[in-house]
């Protein structure tokens, strides 16, 4: 590894280790780069933690999330699903629809069955996060009622699993598109300065 | 405002990207067409060498079955190249022992994903694409559909670069969809000297500039004069 990718993994690895009142966290960098470090945070938080979450895609499919974390043997076959099954998976993969409302809010539903929605109740309370990766599309497919309702449902969700940490990644450049109020969501923010991620 | 949610990346063509509101909408799909010797792989390669530059993987594709340093001898006298990023910065990948033992398009569109799954480029290029019309089964359209379509899920700009027959103006068949079609030609001025010209025939979501501006192939690849035609 190069010494510019462990200066990204340290930066990340630095502000996942943060104090569990930290629930919102928004890491930022350059577009082109946040496929990159969104592998990176899913190699902390799966293999090296062994933690269990959600993987959001808003715009991407999620068999190329799958795709991509089995090549770089982050998940193994079998251990990532993106369908959100009452089984123990370490990883559930959901593609957004353009937004992460429409998930959260389909999820919520589920919960509410009396026959599955128990087993899929404690599923999301052994698990540990909520990403979101590319945030900053999300104003491509959004006005501005369409991105409060997305943190909107995001801190509902997050108020029901009190073990879950939002983490989102988005490009720097384009994050001014989600409105001047949404930095102010995030508990904590870290930038990865691009001369870093030139390597 | 035009663009005003699109992410940019700089071209590498000297000159294009003031054309074009800074660079290529990311992640886009781009089409590179033009006749035999208008520059085509030229421009292929000077893209993904700005993407050495700013610390972006590239991804080249060839169709022709090439041997690697074959083609590194007609390109290496470029200024932009960077001798030492072949196999690292940027990877080749050729896809013609794909294209011949299978011809199915199924296969070939996975094999196309797992090398990007591997690699994670930013820019990929795909140089010719027109070939495999010729060496696939089945249906041609199809397949530029569905490979458009996987090239647009994964973030990276992506040129495919097409050959221009004698009757048609551009590749229809892939100009459509594509989200930018770049044209290269050759044009002869009234003293009998033949010149290059390149025109960006069409640009989602970017406002950019129209008609042919005179274009040049020298050791520093190409370079595009805005208002010269």
């Amino acid at each position: 590894m190069t010494r510019q990718n462990e200066a990204v993994m340290q930066k990340l690895r630095g502000a996942l280790d943060s104090p569990p009142s930290i629930r919102k966290l928004l890491i930022t960098m350059r577009a082109q780069s946040v496929t990159r470090v969104d592998l990176a945070v899913a190699k902390i938080l799966l293999s090296e933690r062994n933690e269990r979450g959600i993987y959001i895609t808003i715009d991407r499919p999620d068999k190329h999330v799958l795709m991509i974390l089995e090549k770089h043997n982050i998940t193994g076959p079998g251990e990532a699903s993106s369908e959100m099954e009452p089984v123990a998976k370490r990883l559930f993969i959901a593609k957004g629809i353009f937004s992460p409302a429409v998930f959260i809010a389909e999820l919520m539903n589920r919960t509410a069955n009396p026959h599955s929605g128990p087993a899929l109740d404690a599923e999301l309370r052994a698990m540990r996060f909520l990403m979101v990766d590319n945030l900053s599309t999300l104003a491509a497919y959004n006005g501005p009622k369409g991105i409060d309702a997305c943190f909107g449902h995001v801190a509902m969700f997050l108020m029901k699993y009190p073990s879950l940490r939002f983490i989102a990644l988005a490009g720097r450049d384009s994050l001014g598109a989600l409105g001047p109020d949404a930095p102010g969501f995030f508990n904590m923010m870290v930038g990865i300065p691009d001369d870093w991620l030139m390597d | 405002m035009v663009g005003d949610t699109l992410e940019r990346v700089k071209s590498g063509i000297n000159g294009m990207d003031e054309m074009m509101q800074g660079g290529f909408a990311f992640p886009s799909t781009v089409l590179v067409a033009g006749s035999a010797g208008t520059g085509k792989t030229t421009f292929a390669l000077q893209f993904l060498a700005r993407g050495v530059r700013d610390g972006e993987q590239g991804l080249f594709f060839t169709t022709l079955s090439e041997p690697t340093q074959w083609m590194l001898r007609f390109v290496t006298h470029f200024t932009f190249i960077d001798k030492d990023s072949f196999g690292k910065q940027i990877k080749y990948v050729d896809l013609g022992p794909v294209l011949r033992k299978d011809r199915d398009p199924d296969i070939l569109l996975k094999y196309i994903d797992d090398q990007i799954a591997e690699h994670m480029p930013q820019r990929i290029v795909i140089d010719p694409i027109s070939v495999i019309g010729n060496m696939i089964k089945g249906d041609y359209r199809m397949f530029l559909y569905d490979l458009a379509n996987h090239l647009k899920n994964w973030r990276a700009v992506s040129i495919m670069t097409g050959e221009v027959l004698p009757n048609e103006p551009y590749p229809v068949e892939i100009s459509y969809i594509v989200d930018t079609v770049v044209l290269l030609s050759l044009g002869l001025t009234s003293e009998g000297t033949r010149r290059k010209y390149l025109e960006i025939l069409k640009m989602r979501g970017t406002q950019h500039t129209t008609g042919q501006h005179l274009m040049d192939v020298s050791r520093d690849g190409i370079t595009v004069t805005v208002g010269l035609k």
